[in-house]
């Protein structure tokens, strides 16, 4: 009956989502990664091709999918309540929960096929094509003595001068194609920023894209960036390991700029198993925490008294 | 049908339901009240929307919160109004009834058959709620309330917004539901149309129940509740004088231009038995006598009056 319930919120959700001034926007956050690489295509050498990969990231997870994800699941529950239809999901059997299922697959559905759309657009209309058949690094790289290894783990270099250092130690012999990373990171990132923005939209349902916008912005933005232990709880944390080892990149010799990457606190220490894993873990811990909020809590909506 | 008991809800300080404690068996109910009452949020307790601070409640015999078995038996429509969606009333109705685990095709069947039943035309049901007048959409709400034909149905206000044809005709589809032997439990501040569709009334003020029962009962209650009676009399001075030897006069005003009284009797009805033999008596005519109408309105305002200590 759950599955039922949430696949009917599911249809009436996703089709009341196409409504114009919505796509309308939806269309321009779609088409803003290719606007992007146009202008950077037409402002010539001033900027690396190399960079064009990690901005493609930024771009199309990270900008595409969680702007998708952050307008239809943030608010899930506060524009029930604020359309006075909260009362009728509330007094139907387990309505709460499917109402919250349905509009997560909603915003993953839309998220994927938001990123999707975005990385079809991207390269065949721009530079990146080339990028895309060539897969070169966008940083600098040195390859790592150990080529035969078939796994994506750490190893230790030990240098007389430096000391020892942790590196990333990757196969090199098969990477993913950039496209197809890029799906990757963009099927992966729907599932668990959903996941994420449904326990904020849940914890603070009356101003849920406020808050939204500052968790993000301060925990996915800053603080997975800090070379801490800290950074093990966020989503971008995982994402961006995985993403690593499927480009096939080793971060040993980067800039002086970018050296505060090199550290192994700024990758999972997992294998890519581990960090899918952690991830789907992440995910359920969300689902599940804003799933027994919802339950427990009482909703006013409207006059109540 | 509903087991009420010491039941009190708090919002933080502010009181919503104060140890209320009533037993209803199976039937048709009015929950009548003035705004900021407690009749939303009883309802909104029975539904298991909110949970109560003390006390307990069970509709069917079983506590409704978090209760999903008890939810697939009852039908609940809100006093709010829809405010968004642009999505079809059909559209609407089949959702909630799919959140109830029907299939589909049967959800919009039974979807189509609800709206039929509080007659929203089959053209109407194919526009967008976002065009519908505020009748319309009660229409709407209430179809998505019985479309799963519950047990018991709990409407808040449902003849809000409603034009005089479309109230005559939810009121015959609740008078026949209520003919089916299910049971309704209707908030309203319309008592005309409560008092056509229920045998029986709780009447709320403050979060208090003030009286409960059939019109008949709530009469019994008020027997010592004092009640005005107006009368038009050429000779109202000496009238006056005459009446306020009888002892259930609680008091009497005369009017300005002294031809009328108001007078105030705890036993209305030995006034009226009295009332010839004085006139014949003392030799008095009077033009014309107003009481006040045994209408539910005028019970409920004396309750409120006694409640609030006026009486």
């Amino acid at each position: 009956m759950l599955i039922r319930s949430s696949l009917a919120v599911f249809r009436y959700e996703f089709k009341k989502s196409f409504s114009l001034g919505p796509t309308i926007l939806w269309i321009c956050v779609i088409a803003f990664p290719t606007v992007l690489q146009l202008l950077i295509d037409q402002a010539g050498n001033g900027i690396p091709t190399e960079f064009s990969g990690v901005l493609l990231v930024g771009t199309i997870p990270g900008a595409v999918c969680l702007l998708t994800i952050l307008s239809s699941m943030a608010p899930y529950l506060n524009a029930e309540l604020e359309g006075n239809t909260w009362p009728y999901i509330a007094v139907r059997p387990q309505g709460r929960t499917s109402m919250m299922l349905g509009k997560y697959l909603v915003s993953v559905t839309r998220s994927i096929i938001a990123g999707f759309l975005a990385i079809a657009l991207v390269f065949p209309s721009t530079s990146l094509n080339e990028l895309n058949r060539d897969i070169p690094p966008p940083m600098t790289v040195r390859p790592i003595t150990d080529t035969s290894s078939k796994s994506t783990t750490w190893s230790e270099v030990t240098n007389a001068d430096v000391g020892t250092e942790k590196v990333i130690k990757i196969e090199k012999t098969k990477p993913y194609p950039l496209w197809l990373s890029l799906v990757i990171l963009v099927i992966l990132s729907s599932f668990c920023y959903s996941s994420l923005l449904c326990l904020l939209g849940t914890i603070m349902h009356k101003r849920p894209m406020i808050l939204a916008i500052i968790y993000v912005l301060l925990v996915e933005g800053v603080i997975s960036l800090l070379p801490a232990v800290v950074n093990a709880s966020t989503i971008n944390f995982y994402l961006r390991s995985i993403f690593l080892r499927m480009m096939g990149w080793e971060l040993t010799d980067l800039p002086n700029a970018l050296s505060f990457i090199n550290d192994p606190n700024m990758f999972s220490q997992f294998s890519t198993m581990g960090d899918l894993l952690s991830l789907a873990v992440l995910c359920l811990i969300f689902l599940f925490a804003a799933n027994t909020l919802l339950r427990n809590r009482e909703y006013h909506v409207g006059e109540t008294l | 049908m509903l087991q009420i008991e010491n039941l009190t809800k708090l919002y933080g300080v502010v009181i919503g339901v104060n140890d209320m404690s009533v037993e209803l068996p199976s039937g048709a109910y009015g929950l009548l009240g003035p705004n900021g009452s407690g009749k939303t949020t009883l309802l909104n307790i029975i539904t298991g929307q909110l949970k109560s601070t003390v006390g307990e409640v069970r509709i069917l015999g079983e506590r409704p919160w978090k209760n999903e078995a008890v939810l697939k038996r009852i039908g609940f429509c809100s006093a709010l109004d829809i405010l968004q969606t642009k999505t079809t009333g059909l559209e609407w109705v089949t959702l909630y009834t799919e959140m109830l685990g029907f299939r589909h095709k049967i959800a919009v069947d039974m979807a189509h058959e609800a709206l039929d039943r509080v007659g929203l035309s089959a053209s109407d049901r194919v526009r967008g709620i976002d065009q519908y007048s505020r009748g319309m959409k009660q229409r709407c709400k209430v179809a998505q309330a019985i479309a799963h034909e519950p047990e018991i149905l709990l409407l808040d206000e449902p003849f809000s917004g409603l034009d005089p044809i479309a109230r005559y005709e939810l009121t015959n589809m609740l008078t026949e539901w209520v003919h089916e032997g299910r049971g309704l439990l209707i908030s309203s501040h319309i008592l005309h149309e409560v008092e056509t569709v229920c045998e029986s009334f709780l009447l709320m003020m403050t979060g208090r129940l003030l009286a409960s029962g059939t019109v008949n009962e709530i009469y019994d209650l008020m027997t010592n509740v004092p009640k005005n009676v107006w009368i038009r009399s050429p000779q109202a001075s000496k009238l006056a004088v005459a009446l306020q030897e009888l002892d259930h006069v609680a008091g009497i005003g005369l009017h300005e231009d002294q031809e009328g009284l108001d007078v105030i009797t705890t036993d209305a009805s030995s006034f009226y038995t009295q009332l010839p033999g004085i006139l014949r008596a003392e030799s008095l005519r009077i033009h014309e006598m107003q009481s006040e109408d045994d209408s539910l309105d005028s019970v409920f305002e004396k309750l409120m009056q006694l409640h609030r200590g006026e009486l």
